[in-house]
């Protein structure tokens, strides 16, 4: 195979696996997560609500895992099960974790590492269990960690070759990694510093020591600076608030205290951080110090690259989950397995310069290499033990995503790929009701539809209901809040046309619920505008018990 | 003086050059001469566009709006989407041609032609004694290099400038004055046709009084020749500012010159599409030149159009890695009209080179004629509505009228705003990686704050759109004078 060819074989080979296992965990074994279908439901709303209009996709969360799907979305008027199973989000997050694995593999291309090395520590990251899962579930994850991984293999480029194009290419990266999380301006912050200090170090002789840093900051940084003032300010200038995720009643702040998700002592949360990122790269405390050490012995800046992107990441998680500003979920610590598999790459010393297209004035000089045999073996000796670790301890990422307390949104898994009716212990339970989540929705959805109702007939908020949305034939049967005229429905149902009403219990976060919020009593007693026609009991986790009220005089 | 010079030793044959200089391109091949702006089938078209589009927005007001609106996101996306292509073949490390030091020096006297420096200058006495010290920096053998310093005949102050400089006497017996009658139009090119005739070198080039070139550029030229393809006839070297730092308009001026020549033209060039010459520093195969019409004396770009007619007759263009400085124009009103010009420039190139469309499509290609259309005529209609849009955007943000939300629906907003973001970021991040690359990271704050430059780009495109199409008698009044002149002369 030519050397062009590999990375596509690579992409392909990831993707078909990541698209296998997504669609038997959805389609085929009705396992659902919850951002993941919202994001299909948001989706979908732009595109085929009563109202479609590209900011239905909302403002709450960075719009990209939404965006991203908007073509594969576009084919579910042929299938409905394109977004009932969330099958857009599983083709997406297939496609951009295929991605992630191309960036490993080409870290150690231009790395010059050994081929073993390279094709080990790459199916050790296509491989592992959580890059699996999420390869294929639909989740922003698989985008996020394309990102990062995108970004820091051309800063690790841009060390050695000081060349534009990994600047540009690595600042369009933490740009696009910002429209996927917030959380990517923790590396954003990382590569500026990075960038920032090289550059001012290599200037130490040169005119315009300072501007011509600032320059190379500016470059990195600038598409993460244009994602953040475009994104607050479309946000801004469509709903009045530039960070809703802060200050809507949809956003983050507002579900953890709704949900009253305490996380007690910030050492109890540093705690939980710290054990996430060790069940996921269980080799980090091994692999930061040496391949620290090996990087200051050889004087070789490429090792604080992926250091300070990815761990910033994993900093950031741990500060906001000490400070109370995020939940407890094993996905956002996700960042520590790339961070090990490009850490035991660099245990092998650099050969070579990776391409370039405009090697800048400050890239490295690559003296001539010594002859195979007086090379030190030693370095490749300790990249294949790492290697060797790095697959001896998957097990433990294994028994860590199956672990109740440490992953709450991944320990059902056992449930849903291995059935076992004989099981009775409450955990095994647990699984099973979360492995059943929207099973209701769905049935609800096809209950609506069974109604054959007009365009419009029933009023709801997508908080929960993003779920029956998804499932139905007719999205444009229901009014939600995307659609322009909602607050006009929601006040006057029966003038305009509306027939039904869904309601969900005014506690926890239904008390978000916009049809909560204009009528409190209305789960109670139907507001005095609606009769109870049909009360349906969630057999899901987490989901509420809907209750279908018939507006009165329709 | 002139009298010495072969082409121009007798009055006949003064008076034949100046007749070529400024008829003979018109005469010969009139459809390459801008003397006339619009054929009157161009005309006509325009004025048909105009008319259907007064009627249609009689009867359908918001529709005719929309559409209009439509057709520019159309345009402004593709002369982005182009100008950005362009740019990332530009910033390939072998887009422009490299001739090295060492290539420059080794080359023995007996592979150096006669080389012909054409020196334009007009009213200038304060620069024209700099041009010794400059024409005396190049590394070039004296006796094959011949500079004609071009004046005009009745430009005293520049003439007595000039002896008194003492160029013609020892030192500088290498420079010639050349004496221009006084006959209108009184431009550049037209007094570049004139000392052409007097021209010995294989190899013509063009430098303006105050330029600075790089002392090797002569011979990275004569190299850059020997290496190419017989199909080259013009190399054109980069232009620069020495005096980038004397405000913000010389620094915006610099950086805008630093994406042009180091960036674009490589990118044109390796898109092997045609290259709007600068206006100094170009190096001519001289029996080429002559053969495909030299320059326009009625175009106000010269270069430009030659650029174009170069491509249009099957001949490229080269961009080499050699720096001529020049002094950037400090003055914003000195400015405006110096880019009016150019843009004015652009279009009237575009109307005579689009004068038998299918003609240029069939010679350079599609993908050329769409791009010389994206660069000659989609740089000024671009930089005149970006007056416009900014407007509207404004309007929008402060006070969103139903007005502007109607004009643009889904299909026509999210590409425009695209085109707005999307452009403007862009093009900052364009000139900020052109600067790094051109190692003046200085221009940082210049880069930063680009954004008020466009607006002067913006008054300047206006003002020469308006001039061409407000105006179009201008060049008749030109054609006029010339007729007299012309007379007298005979």
């Amino acid at each position: 195979m030519t050397g062009a060819r590999v990375p596509r074989v690579i992409f392909a080979a990831s993707t078909v696996l990541y698209v296998c296992v997504g669609t038997l965990l959805t389609a085929g074994r009705g396992y659902l997560g919850g951002d993941a279908l919202s994001r299909v439901a948001a989706t979908q709303s732009a595109l085929f609500s009563r109202d479609p209009h590209l900011s239905a996709i909302g403002f709450v969360f960075t719009p990209l895992t939404s965006l991203a799907q908007l073509p594969f979305v576009a084919f579910e008027p042929f299938s409905a099960d394109i977004t009932r199973w969330g099958l857009s989000g599983v083709l997406m997050t297939s496609l951009f974790m295929a991605g992630a694995v191309v960036m490993v593999w080409g870290i150690g291309g231009d790395r010059g590492a050994p081929q073993w090395l390279r094709i080990v520590i790459t199916a050790v990251f296509a491989l592992n269990p959580m890059v699996v899962f999420y390869g294929g579930n639909g989740m922003s994850e698989a985008l996020f960690l394309f990102c990062l991984c995108w970004a820091a293999r051309r800063l690790m480029r841009w060390v050695r070759t000081d060349g534009v194009h990994d600047l540009v290419a690595a600042g369009i990266a933490l740009g696009l990694g910002y429209l996927t999380r917030y959380d990517a301006l923790a590396p954003a912050l990382a590569a500026a510093l990075l960038v920032f200090g090289l550059s001012y170090h290599r200037r130490r002789a040169a005119d315009h020591r300072f501007t011509g840093a600032a320059m190379d900051l500016v470059l990195v940084t600038a598409p993460v600076a244009l994602a953040f003032v475009v994104w607050a300010a479309t946000s801004w200038l469509i709903t009045g608030q530039a960070f809703q995720q802060f200050t809507s009643q949809y956003g983050n702040t507002a579900i953890l205290s709704q949900s009253g998700a305490g996380t007690g002592s910030p050492i109890v949360a540093m705690q939980y951080s710290l054990g996430a990122t060790l069940i996921l790269a269980p080799l980090l405390p091994l692999l930061v110090p040496i391949t620290g050490a090996l990087g200051i012995r050889r004087r070789d800046w490429q090792v604080p690259v992926p250091m300070l992107l990815f761990g910033s990441v994993l900093a950031f998680q741990m500060l906001s989950y000490a400070m109370g500003s995020t939940f407890a979920f094993l996905r956002f610590y996700i960042a520590a397995i790339p961070l090990a598999a490009i850490l035991a790459l660099l245990i092998a010393p650099a050969h070579g310069l990776p391409p370039t297209k405009r090697a800048g004035r400050y890239a490295d000089i690559v003296v001539a290499e010594p002859a195979p045999r007086t090379r030190s073996l030693r370095p490749l000796v300790g990249a294949g033990l790492a290697a060797v670790l790095l697959i001896a301890t998957l097990p433990v990422t294994v028994l860590g995503m199956n672990n109740q307390l440490m992953a709450v949104q991944e320990y059902s898994l056992e449930a849903v790929l291995f059935p076992n009716p004989d099981n009775v212990s409450a955990k095994y339970n647990d699984e099973v009701r979360i492995a059943a989540t929207f099973r209701t929705e769905r049935r609800l959805a096809a209950y609506l539809d069974a109604l054959d109702l007009p365009r419009g007939a029933v009023v709801m908020d997508t908080v929960y209901g993003f779920a029956v949305l998804v499932a139905s034939e007719k999205p444009d049967r229901f009014v939600i809040p995307s659609d322009r005229d909602f607050v006009r429905v929601l006040n006057r149902p029966l003038d305009r046309g509306a027939k039904y009403i869904l309601a969900v219990p005014n506690t926890g976060r239904g008390t978000s619920d916009a049809v909560n919020r204009r009528y409190p009593s209305m789960y109670e007693n139907g507001a005095q505008i609606a009769t109870l026609e049909l009360e349906i009991p969630n057999d899901g986790a987490g989901q509420p018990d809907w209750r279908l009220y018939r507006v009165i005089g329709s | 003086m002139s009298a010495e010079l072969p082409g121009l030793a007798t009055p006949q044959e003064r008076e034949f050059a100046l007749r070529t200089a400024v008829q003979g391109l018109r005469e010969n091949d009139p459809m390459a001469s801008a003397s006339v702006a619009f054929l009157p089938w161009q005309r006509n078209t325009v004025l048909a566009a105009v008319a259907t589009v007064l009627v249609c927005g009689v009867f359908w007001p918001l529709k005719t709006l929309t559409v209009l609106v439509a057709v520019c996101t159309v345009g402004y996306i593709a002369v982005l989407v182009d100008r950005v292509l362009i740019f990332t073949r530009g910033m390939a490390r072998d887009a422009i041609l490299t001739v090295s030091d060492e290539q420059a020096l080794a080359l023995t006297p007996d592979e150096l032609p006669p080389y012909t420096i054409l020196v334009p200058a007009y009213g200038e006495p304060e620069v024209v004694g700099d041009l010794i010290a400059a024409l005396n920096g190049l590394d070039y053998p004296r006796d094959r290099m011949q500079a004609l310093l071009l004046l005009e005949e009745d430009d005293a102050p520049t003439i007595d400038a000039a002896h008194a400089a003492g160029i013609g006497t020892a030192g500088s017996e290498h420079i010639t004055i050349v004496l221009v009658p006084a006959a209108d139009p009184r431009t550049k090119p037209k007094a570049c046709n004139y000392g052409l005739h007097a021209a010995t070198g294989d190899i013509v080039t063009i430098y303006d009084a105050e330029d600075i070139p790089d002392p090797l550029q002569l011979r990275r030229v004569v190299a850059a020749f020997q290496s190419l393809p017989r199909s080259v006839v013009c190399v054109q070297a980069k232009l620069a500012f020495h005096n980038a730092r004397q405000n913000l308009l010389t620094a915006w001026f610099t950086m805008d010159y630093g994406l042009w020549f180091g960036f674009l033209l490589p990118g044109l060039m390796r898109s092997a599409a045609p290259i709007p010459l600068g206006g100094t520093s170009n190096h001519f195969r001289r029996n080429v030149l002559i053969d495909i019409g030299a320059w326009d004396p009625y175009n106000v770009t010269e270069d430009a159009d030659l650029g174009v007619r170069i491509a249009a007759r099957g001949y490229s263009t080269a961009v080499i890695d050699s720096t001529t400085l020049e002094e950037a124009n400090p003055d914003p009103i000195n400015w405006i009209r110096q880019r009016s010009r150019w843009y004015k420039g652009y279009l009237q190139s575009w109307l005579v080179h689009a004068r038998r469309p299918v003609q240029l499509w069939r010679k350079i290609g599609p993908v050329s004629f769409l791009r010389f259309t994206l660069i000659l005529a989609g740089t000024p209609i671009i930089a005149c509505l970006n007056l416009l849009f900014w407007f509207v955007t404004l309007t929008w943000i402060f006070g969103q009228p139903w007005l502007i939300e109607k004009l643009f629906p889904a299909a026509v907003y999210f590409p425009a705003l695209i085109a707005l973001v999307l452009g403007n970021a862009a093009t900052v991040y364009m000139n900020l990686v052109a600067c790094r690359e051109n190692d003046r990271p200085d221009l940082l704050w210049a880069c930063l704050v680009s954004p008020a430059y466009w607006l002067l780009m913006a008054v300047a495109a206006t003002k020469g759109c308006w001039q061409l199409v407000r105006n179009p008698s201008y060049w008749e009044k030109t054609f006029h004078g010339l007729g007299t002149s012309k007379e007298s002369a005979e």
